[in-house]
């Protein structure tokens, strides 16, 4: 694409024009749209939500074992159980996100780290590896709140991905008392 | 005066002057342990029996023991409260000498003569002051050594003087706990280093690999040497040269960093081992002065049996943790007691027997490895086997050849009648039970007529990892065993009521009583047996009783500190890692007592009647007092809370006017009243058949002993009139009314 004429250009200068002309003309080539993966994740059900983490922060997945629970701790951290030598805390995001937590025992435990820290995420069933797309994202359901805030974003319209970051640093979810 | 009243005399010359050189030993002692200005009272204590000596010998024209009270008298003038622990020991040589002297009825030596290097540690009190005002370290003499060490005569004061201070330090066992707590800490990086050097080893072993695979390339590109033009094969070849060179160097690096790392490991593993021993150390207390602790208490207890006795104690150089000696004074002291008052005769009894009048009991300690011996040694009647067996048959317990067994068994007691002093047949159990808290064990060999001997063995330092499991419903719990005074299992009729709050008789005090369960929040379904499971927690003087659902039993618990989420939890320190993988959460002892200390939200041993409605009864009071501005005050306040009151001048009055009553719901009494006092009333209200009275005793005496004299004769709560105040005096009738009414709805 070549630029009009500019009537006030001095003649020794067109050679440079038509060269900026160019340059511009490639960088304001529309790239062709790929497909950009926005996270490779874990899919995992609890009670009625089902979730989405992305693989980078996932440590391992192993069955639950009997754990112990803390008297007076909240719902959505209940106890912890041992993990290679360390009390890993479990978290329970159905207690988090609903007002009626799942009565269904956890059968799987998600050991989720971030920057040096882990926790335990229950899961009552681990489902497929996914691949999430960017542009797929959907916003995250605002009937969720502020609890919301913990999560990217909604993959393949049914899973909550979630935002490691935020949920170490929500309390509702990240403190037990 | 006659050969009889002579003799007399001297019988009676021996018998003071033993009590008052071992009196003289005693205030020498508690001179020595005490820190500077504390000194003085048990200097003068010294100085003073020495003069009472002194008097006494002159009047039996006893001269040596005369003219040696005298010489110690002149002696013990020139301590001061500067003065180093080698200082004493001359002294107390000498008044043992003294106390040998009278008992065996022997000569002294001629001359009590002072050893030379008294008069060279001794520093005058006016330099002292001046030089050593500002860092001033109070001295604590370990056991009776003889000073060894006879200084060197140096003329300069100042620097005899660091070299006495240098020898001992007096530090506050909480410090010592802290260094041992940063000790721990100290131990837990070092494993995160050596985990640290693992993987750089790890990683080491993986370079050497990649070693390998750099030579396999230069092969290859040798091989290809004939496809490439020379001149990219040169490239190539220093380009791999290069690169095999460079990593060579780092492998290189690697190894030699892995190496020193290993030696660094090996040197601060033993430092830190090294360091954990002296920290073990610095907690050991030598046994003697605490075993001597004990002479006041024998002494006491036969005296009131009018019994006599010898106390001895041999233990030489014997150390032992001081934690361990804390936990292990009152089972001792348990021990002594029932020496005296159980196994030794009477003064006739041993006297028919052919035996002395006096009897002996000896305290001896020795330390052999990482164990300590305490032995509690009596020469009096022993035990009689066939006796406990019989009882033990009439309890109903299980023959047993261990007598021991049967002893420690709870609530055995030989003696039949409740004696207040050696406890009421809660004795044994509770010695056993502290022993084998503390990781030892109890042992007993008697025979008959000639002795008994309880030997208690236990470690020296006392184990930091052992807990307790306590099970709250389903739920269990560990705790540290180091903060764990007791278990006992009392009665549901045993817990008391004081002001409301239940408690528990504790040897001889009332402790607070709650439920584990309330503090945790967790809603108990089981209701509580006819024996509750209790532990009771020591803290530094504090008491509290924890009711729990079973003690399942001692394990050693390896704290693990909790994760972010779990780091604010109040009552807990960590969770102990079962063999089974399962998690414990190990509560807080400092925790415990903080939460139970604001009021507890549940009161467990209240019935669940609480949360029922209650029915409207007409309250009846009685208030009792003799004064008529009182009685009024009261039923108005009362009144105006909607109790039906009654009034009494006293005591007397009282007790028939609750005659006629149909019923009474409290009674509110003064404590001083002619005829019958408040004192008075209670007991006999006490003595009453019928429904349980709560009583409330108002009155001006705010005095501790009256306040127990009151609690003890039966009353609920104690209110001082200067510090009356209506709305809290309400509240606390209210509570102790309610809690009438919810027993009744049992």
């Amino acid at each position: 694409m070549r630029s009009q004429d500019s009537p006030m250009m001095p003649p020794e200068l067109l050679p440079a024009r038509d060269l900026l002309a160019e340059r511009a003309a490639r960088y304001g080539e529309v790239a062709e749209i790929e497909r950009k993966v926005f996270a490779t994740a874990v899919t995992f059900r609890r009670g009625e939500g089902r979730y989405a983490l992305a693989l980078v922060a996932l440590r391992e997945v192993r069955p639950l074992p009997y754990w112990c629970r803390m008297p007076g701790a909240r719902a959505a951290v209940p106890g912890l159980v041992h993990y290679r030598g360390e009390l890993l805390s479990l978290h329970d995001l159905s207690a988090f996100l609903s007002v009626e937590p799942s009565q269904e025992q956890a059968t799987w435990l998600l050991v989720t780290e971030y920057e040096g820290v882990r926790i335990g995420l229950m899961a009552d069933d681990v489902m497929d590896v996914v691949d999430v797309e960017a542009d797929k994202l959907m916003p995250v359901p605002i009937t969720l709140g502020e609890a919301g805030e913990c999560f990217v974003g909604l993959a393949e319209g049914r899973f909550l991905l979630i935002d490691p970051g935020r949920l170490f640093a929500a309390r509702a979810i990240a403190s037990a008392f | 005066m006659t050969t009889g009243m002579v003799d007399e005399v001297l019988a009676i010359f021996r018998e003071e002057g033993l009590d008052l050189t071992r009196r003289g030993l005693a205030a020498l002692n508690a001179c020595a342990n005490a820190a500077g200005d504390g000194r003085k009272k048990h200097l003068q204590e010294v100085a003073r029996l020495l003069h009472t000596l002194k008097g006494a010998a002159a009047a039996v024209g006893n001269d040596e023991v005369l003219s040696a009270a005298h010489t110690l008298e002149d002696q013990v003038a020139l301590l001061t409260t500067l003065s180093p622990s080698a200082a004493f020991d001359p002294l107390f040589q000498a008044l043992e000498r003294i106390e040998a002297s009278l008992d065996k009825g022997t000569k002294l030596k001629a001359s009590l003569s002072m050893p030379s290097t008294m008069d060279v540690r001794v520093i005058p009190p006016n330099d002292a002051h001046s030089s050593v005002s500002e860092s001033e370290r109070s001295m604590r003499p370990k056991s009776r050594r003889p000073a060894s060490k006879a200084a060197p005569e140096i003329p300069d004061a100042s620097a005899q003087l660091n070299a006495s201070f240098a020898e001992w330090l007096r530090v506050p066992p909480e410090r010592v706990d802290q260094l041992q707590a940063h000790l721990g800490e100290l131990v837990l990086t070092r494993l995160q280093q050596d985990d640290l050097i693992d993987r750089m080893i790890a990683l080491r072993t993986a370079a050497s690999s990649t070693m390998v695979r750099h030579r396999d390339l230069s092969s290859m590109l040798m091989e290809l040497r004939g496809e490439l033009s020379p001149d990219s094969f040169r490239r190539l070849r220093i380009g791999t040269q290069a690169l095999v060179r460079g990593f060579s160097d780092f492998h290189e690096g690697l190894q030699s960093v892995c190496r020193d790392a290993r030696v660094l490991q090996a040197q601060s593993g033993v430092v830190s081992q090294a360091v954990e021993e002296s920290i073990a150390d610095l907690r050991l207390m030598p046994l003697g002065p605490f075993l001597e602790g004990f002479a006041r208490s024998a002494r006491d207890a036969a005296r009131k049996e009018s019994k006599v006795v010898r106390f001895s104690v041999h233990a030489e150089g014997a150390e032992v943790d001081r934690t361990v000696l804390t936990r292990l004074h009152e089972a001792l002291l348990h021990l002594v007691r029932n020496a005296v008052v159980h196994g030794l005769e009477s003064p006739k009894d041993r006297v028919a027997k052919g035996k002395g009048s006096e009897g002996s009991l000896t305290l001896e300690a020795t330390v052999q490895g990482s164990e300590a011996e305490i032995r509690i040694v009596d020469d009096g009647r022993g035990i009689d086997a066939d006796r406990v067996r019989r009882k033990a048959e009439a309890m109903g317990l299980a023959a047993q050849d261990d007598l021991l067994e049967l002893l420690t068994h709870p609530g055995f007691s030989t003696r039949d009648e409740v004696d207040d002093l050696a406890g009421r047949g809660v004795g044994l159990d509770v010695v056993a039970n502290i022993v084998r808290g503390l990781n030892g064990s109890l042992h007993m060999t008697s025979e008959r007529d000639r002795g008994t001997v309880f030997s208690v063995r236990v470690p020296i330092t006392a184990s930091t990892t052992m807990g307790l499991i306590l099970q709250v419903g389903t739920q269990r719990f560990g705790i540290m065993l180091s903060g764990v005074e007791r278990v006992i299992r009392p009665s549901a009729d045993e817990v008391e009521r004081v002001e409301g709050r239940p408690s528990v008789n504790v040897g001889g005090e009332l402790v607070s009583l709650v439920a584990l369960a309330d503090l945790l929040g967790i809603q108990e379904s089981e209701p509580l047996g006819n024996r509750i499971p209790v532990v009771v927690l020591s803290q530094a003087r504090r008491r509290l009783a924890l009711a729990v659902s079973e003690i399942p039993g001692e394990q050693p618990l390896v704290v693990r500190p909790f994760g972010r989420a779990f780091r604010t939890a109040e009552l807990f320190v960590g969770g102990a890692v079962q063999a089974d993988h399962s998690v414990i959460p190990v509560l807080s002892t400092p925790a415990l007592f903080a939460k139970a200390s604001r009021s507890p939200s549940r009161d467990s041993f209240e019935s669940p009647a609480v949360t029922r409605g209650r029915e409207a009864i007409e309250l009846k009071a009685l208030v009792v007092d003799d004064s008529i501005t009182m009685r009024t005050m009261l039923r108005n306040i009362l009144g105006a809370a909607g109790y039906h009151v009654t009034v009494a001048e006293d005591g007397a009055e009282a007790i028939s006017l609750l005659d006629d009553m149909s019923e009474c719901h409290v009674i509110v009494t003064d404590l001083q009243m002619p005829r019958v006092d408040g004192i008075e009333l209670c007991l006999r209200v006490r003595e009453r058949e019928g429904r349980y009275v709560p009583i409330v005793m108002v009155t001006s005496v705010d005095e501790d002993e009256e306040k127990t004299r009151a609690i003890s004769a039966g009353a609920d709560a104690y209110v001082v009139k200067a510090s009356f105040e209506q709305v809290s005096f309400l509240r606390r009738i209210d509570a102790l009314v309610r809690g009438e009414m919810h027993s009744e709805a049992e």
